[in-house]
């Protein structure tokens, strides 16, 4: 180093000593004070400059300037020397009043001592200690490094609106779906086997006949549609044919003017759904409806405030003040409840919570469609009478859908009963369902769910004399009901109120039902009681009256005791009384033993439960002993069973249920020749990652011996499907498309092939000359895009780094033009005669790299 | 002049450097990386957990943790290792090789290997170097106009990786510990051999019992071995009485961080010895 430049750095570091060291070590003088600039740091990365006063060893901080960096309200007033704010809740107001030198917060009132505050013309600074004894703050001045560090285990607003805002970059779009580059077609299948559900039972007892019974449920594909058939009964019986209940159905799911047809058993959709052989023709969409309406959602927003929109817990959307002083949010209003949090925040950072629950019944069609269900048949369990039936409905606006409609019976004395049905969103919360319907009943019901759970119903029904409509020979009929959640602390119990009066031809019958139950703790205790009044026949009224009362436990060890009893309180007092003990032993093994004792017949029973969840089929054993009965036991197995015809591939699960849900079975291999076919010996992928979206959601599915698959998916509903290319074992595989869609087709499991082709990688440098010398050219925009034609997911660009490389991962084979961005090489003051280079990506069995694809810049 | 600025420049920014606490680095899991032939790639997850951008690339070198005679781990790099040492340098690539993260984002890294036909059955080792350095997003300026010395910070991550194919086998044996008392830990030096074709990768469970078989206390130490070593260990002894003791060792293979999958099986290890704590 030249004795200059020594000199010149002794000079400096001396300086730098002064400076840091001089005001540090010494510190100025105990009766005089003076502003030192210094950082402060938060642990988590975040740092900002601010000037804290000292006074001899004792620092004082500037409250304003720090909160205001913290986003903690806080304002000053020179006048009053009085500094107030809310403290992280804007229900938590603070005031430090230097001129009468007291703090208050949370309800404390502290004394100050003229040693604790300071005042410089606008500005109030407090001793480091204040704050920690004021907020919770750890303030320490570290003379040495002279910045201030900060500790405290409050989650201060500067953080969380530095988490909010890094979850805004990432926020999911609302509703949003793939674009697929392939949509998969349906196909037709004459015949196929799918899904088999089955239970089988078995009980014995020591004096008894044994009881064994069966219930099937299978689903297959018949001509192109999808066949449901359930065959159940009791071993050792011959099957009749009200042991049997099958159905076709034919689904188009386009918007055509038929989009489904029954036969078969079906249940109908009149004003009393009934099963019956024969069949439907609908509009009724295939796969379940999920989305209703898209609507806005308003609300005030503070001035300089930003709102969240979330749904599900997860940030869809945000938006900041607008010139109306109001959040407005795009929104998606699904079947059900949709149930949306708006947070919004204010200059400070203040939160402030708003609840949206929208409800929307399932009988309710989307705005502007129109609904018809056409349907005919035998009633097989009323001596083959023939029925009729056509209903028509109309979304006449987000609010109100109506409709309208009739029922045939051949052999009843009235054959026709119309009907005319209105269901509507009065508010967002609640619903109203009328059916108007004077030959068999009609009915108004008024329901209404807040954002806290608690809800509350009204439903009146009048009743035409009937006997299929109105069997009990009803007049009318009240109901009411409401329910209340409690909520403190970690509790979390349930104050449901019922009622319910019915008019008969023949007299009155009154009930109401009070009940209460929830959690606390390891405690779930519910009791309920009921009374019912029967006046009929104009006898005396008869009064009835029970108790239900239990306790769940959740003991030590993993077990779960839970005892219960009733109570009469007019007949006989306690009728019986059960208690179990509970313990799951490993993720399939149940374990049970009860003990139940009925005071009524004076009789005891006592056994173990034990429940084995196998990958393949549930199976239930119950082993007891009563005082009566002697021994008794009941065996259960469960489960399903489907089949790929194409794979060869059974799958099993242990739920019975699965029948009727599709399944897709994705197997990406290389294709090695490129002609999108898979032929012998090319490679099947065993590892990467599959993103799935639906409607219903995202899931990612792993490899399993078989492929990537999706063993119950539902029925009709579009899935996109995109094989993730970082996850694949090599990264110059490129899946043929990024996204793909089928549809899943119930019963059935799909074997989709998807070809990945072997690509390549193109490396290059941007650099520039200054005289003689080369540098790197570092945030040089590079674009690639093909040279003929277009890709999806093309033009690509790349950013130089430091070194002036770039590259390009994952292109599929094609011949491709790299080009730099003219105006940006312009603005440099550079030319270059060739601003673009053609590369090309060859099919080679190891992928191909294209290296050294330079770029030099020149004057 | 221009080379005084320069130096000016440098000092400054060094200055600036020692006072501002640099912690600015990139995470990266898993912490040990295996593949196992026929798998041609495994993955690495790059995080910036910083709030500044960072440009980040992946080189291969080939090294092992040894001991240095003040009883420190070191990594003992290799640059141009001779024939017979089981680098797996030469075969391996990183998609992407460098690449730029914004604040808390992440990246997966594909390190892809091309085992070269006919190779002899085996572990195969490189030490996966994660190197980054914050990069401001400015935007490209007139070149000439903008010459200046400035100081770069690169902070570097090491992560092992093993290349498996053919039969692998491993053990550990132990040949002798020394120890010594000092200030209440009970510093020792565990003397191991590394068997078979293959690092060993595990959990080194240490027992002291009294003369009456009590254990007084127990220390667990996760160990990385791939060439002969004297490991060092130190255990807490102060609140053991004075007397005679017998350290018991026992090694397994199981350790935080190495999958089920990518553990190889080997004979259990045990070895008793005798000390006295003054």
């Amino acid at each position: 180093m030249p004795a200059k430049v020594q000199r010149i750095f002794l000079l400096i570091t001396t300086m730098l000593s002064f400076a840091a060291g001089a005001v540090a070590q010494t510190g100025p003088p105990a009766d005089t004070t003076v502003l030192v600039p210094v950082v402060l740091d938060l642990k988590g990365g975040l740092r900002t400059d601010l000037q804290i006063l000292l006074r001899g060893e004792r620092a004082f901080i500037p409250l304003r300037v720090l909160f205001d960096f913290l986003n903690i309200p806080a304002a000053y007033d020179p006048a009053t020397r009085k500094a107030e704010g809310a403290f992280l809740r804007s229900d938590n107001p603070y005031t430090v009043d230097a001129a009468n030198l007291v703090a208050t917060i949370e309800g404390r009132s502290i004394s100050l001592t003229p040693e604790d505050v300071q005042v410089v013309g606008d500005e109030l600074f407090l001793a480091e200690k204040l704050f920690g004894d004021l907020f919770a703050i750890d303030l320490r001045y570290n003379p040495r490094r002279l910045d201030v560090s900060l500790k405290t285990k409050h989650r201060l607003p500067v953080f969380q609106e530095r988490d909010r805002e890094l979850a805004r970059r990432r926020r999911r779009s609302l509703g949003e779906l793939p674009y697929p580059e392939v949509s998969i077609e349906r196909r037709f299948v004459p015949l196929g086997f799918g899904r088999i559900g089955y239970s089988l039972t078995s009980q014995l007892t020591q004096f008894g006949t044994p009881r064994r019974t069966y219930a099937l449920q299978i689903g297959n594909a018949l001509l192109g549609g999808d066949m449901d058939t359930r065959i159940f009964g009791t071993f050792g019986k011959p099957i009749t044919r009200d042991n049997v209940i099958s159905r076709l159905r034919y689904a188009f799911l386009d918007k055509s003017i038929i989009r489904q047809i029954y036969l078969g058993d079906i249940l109908t959709t009149g004003l009393v759904a009934s099963s019956v052989f024969g069949a439907e023709i609908t509009n009724r969409p295939a796969p379940r409806r999920y989305y209703f309406t898209s609507d806005y959602i308003t609300g005030p927003l503070q001035e300089g405030g930003v709102a969240d929109l979330y749904l599900g817990g997860a940030l869809v959307d945000y938006q900041s003040q607008s010139p109306t002083n109001e959040y407005a949010f795009p929104s998606l209003i699904t079947y059900g409840v949709t149930m949306y949090d708006v947070r919004s925040y204010d200059a400070f950072g203040l939160e402030r919570t708003t609840q949206y629950r929208i409800i929307v019944p399932p009988s309710m069609i989307p705005p502007g469609e129109v609904q018809y269900s056409v349907a005919g048949g035998i009633f097989r369990q009323r001596m083959d009478e023939g029925y009729g039936n056509g209903v028509v409905q109309w979304g006449l606006n987000s609010r109100l859908t109506l409709g309208g409609g009739i029922d045939f019976y051949e052999k009843t004395s009235r054959k026709y009963h119309p009907m005319l049905t209105a269901t509507s969103r009065l508010t967002d919360i609640l619903i109203g369902d009328f059916i108007l319907a004077p030959s068999a009943y009609s009915r108004g019901l008024l329901s209404v769910s807040w954002p806290s759970s608690a809800s509350a119903s009204v439903r009146y029904t009048w009743f035409a004399r009937n006997s299929f409509y109105n069997p009990r020979n009803l007049r009318n009929e009240a109901a009411a009901s409401v329910g209340f959640p409690i909520r403190t602390g970690s509790r979390r119990l349930s104050l449901d109120l019922a009622a319910r009066q019915s008019l008969l031809s023949t007299g009155r019958q009154r009930s109401a039902q009070v009940a209460l139950g929830g959690q606390i703790g390891i405690f779930s205790p519910r009791i309920s009681h009921r009374r019912v009044w029967d006046n009929i026949s104009g006898a005396d009224t008869r009064e009835e009256a029970y108790t239900l009362a239990s306790l769940g436990i959740r003991a030590p060890g993993g077990f779960l005791l839970r005892g219960s009893t009733r109570y009469y309180h007019f007949d006989s007092g306690f009728r019986d009384a059960r208690f179990q003990f509970s313990r799951r032993f490993s993720r399939g093994f149940w374990l049970q033993i009860f003990y139940e004792r009925s005071f009524y017949s004076n009789n005891t029973f006592a056994g173990l439960q034990f429940v084995f969840y196998f990958p393949f089929a549930l199976l239930r054993t119950v082993v007891g002993a009563s005082e009566g009965g002697g021994l008794r036991s009941s065996q259960s197995v469960s489960g399903s069973v489907g089949f790929s015809p194409e794979t060869g591939d059974f799958y099993f699960d242990y739920l019975s249920s699965r029948v009727g849900f599709g399944g897709i079975v994705v197997q990406p291999y290389i294709d090695a020749n490129g002609n999108d076919i898979h032929d012998p010996g090319e490679e099947y992928i065993t590892r990467g990652r599959l993103k799935t979206t639906s409607l219903s959601g995202n899931s990612y599915v792993r490899y399993k011996p078989g492929g990537f698959i999706l063993t119950h998916t539902l029925p009709f509903q579009e899935y996109f499907m995109t094989l993730e290319p970082q996850f694949l074992d090599n990264p110059l595989w490129v899946p043929k498309f990024n996204t793909f869609s089928v549809i899943s087709e119930p019963s059935q499991f799909r074997q989709i092939e998807v070809p990945i082709i072997v690509g390549g990688i193109v490396r290059g440098r941007v650099t520039y000359a200054v005289g003689e010398e080369e540098f790197s050219a570092e945030n040089m925009t590079v674009t690639i895009a093909p040279e003929t034609g277009e890709k999806p997911g093309f033009p690509k660009t790349a950013i130089s780094f430091s070194t002036g490389e770039f590259e390009f991962l994952g292109l599929s084979p094609g011949r491709y033009i790299l080009s730099l961005n003219a105006n940006q090489v312009a603005q440099l003051g550079y030319q270059k005669s060739e601003l673009t280079r053609t590369v090309e990506i060859r099919v080679l069995p190891d992928g191909d790299q294209v290296n050294n694809v330079d770029f030099r810049l020149e004057r | 002049m221009p080379k005084v600025k320069s130096g000016i420049l440098f000092l400054l920014a060094l200055t600036a450097l020692a006072w501002s606490g640099v912690d600015a680095s990139v995470a990266v899991y898993p912490q040990a990386l295996f593949i196992n032939s026929p798998n041609r790639s495994v993955a690495i997850t790059v995080s910036n957990p910083t709030d500044t951008r960072q440009e980040i690339w992946v080189d291969f070198r080939y090294g092992y943790p040894l001991v240095d005679d003040s009883g420190k781990f070191y990594v003992n790099y290799i640059d141009g290792p001779a024939e017979q040492e089981p680098s797996a340098v030469p075969w391996l690539t990183a998609y992407p090789q460098r690449f730029v993260l914004n604040a808390r984002e992440s990246q997966v890294v594909r390190v892809m290997v091309q085992l070269p036909v006919g190779l002899t059955s085996g572990e195969y080792w490189s030490r996966v170097i994660v190197s980054s350095k914050q990069r401001t997003a400015v935007p490209p300026t007139t070149p000439g106009a903008n010459v200046r010395m400035r100081m770069e910070f690169i902070a570097q991550v090491d992560v092992p990786l093993q290349v498996r194919t053919g039969s692998i086998n491993t053990g550990l044996q132990v040949h002798g510990i020394t120890s010594v008392v000092d200030s209440g830990n009970l510093k020792m030096g565990i003397d191991l051999s590394r068997l078979g074709n293959a690092s060993f990768w595990g959990t080194m469970h240490i027992f002291l019992r009294d003369e009456s078989g009590r254990v007084m206390t127990t220390h667990d130490q996760h160990i990385a071995i791939f060439r002969d070593l004297v490991y060092p260990v130190t255990m807490d002894v102060a609140n053991v009485p004075p007397g005679s003791y017998i350290l018991e060792l026992n090694v397994d293979n199981v350790r935080p961080g190495v999958p089920a999958q990518n553990r190889l099986k080997s004979d259990p290890v045990r070895f008793t010895y005798q000390l006295t704590i003054p």
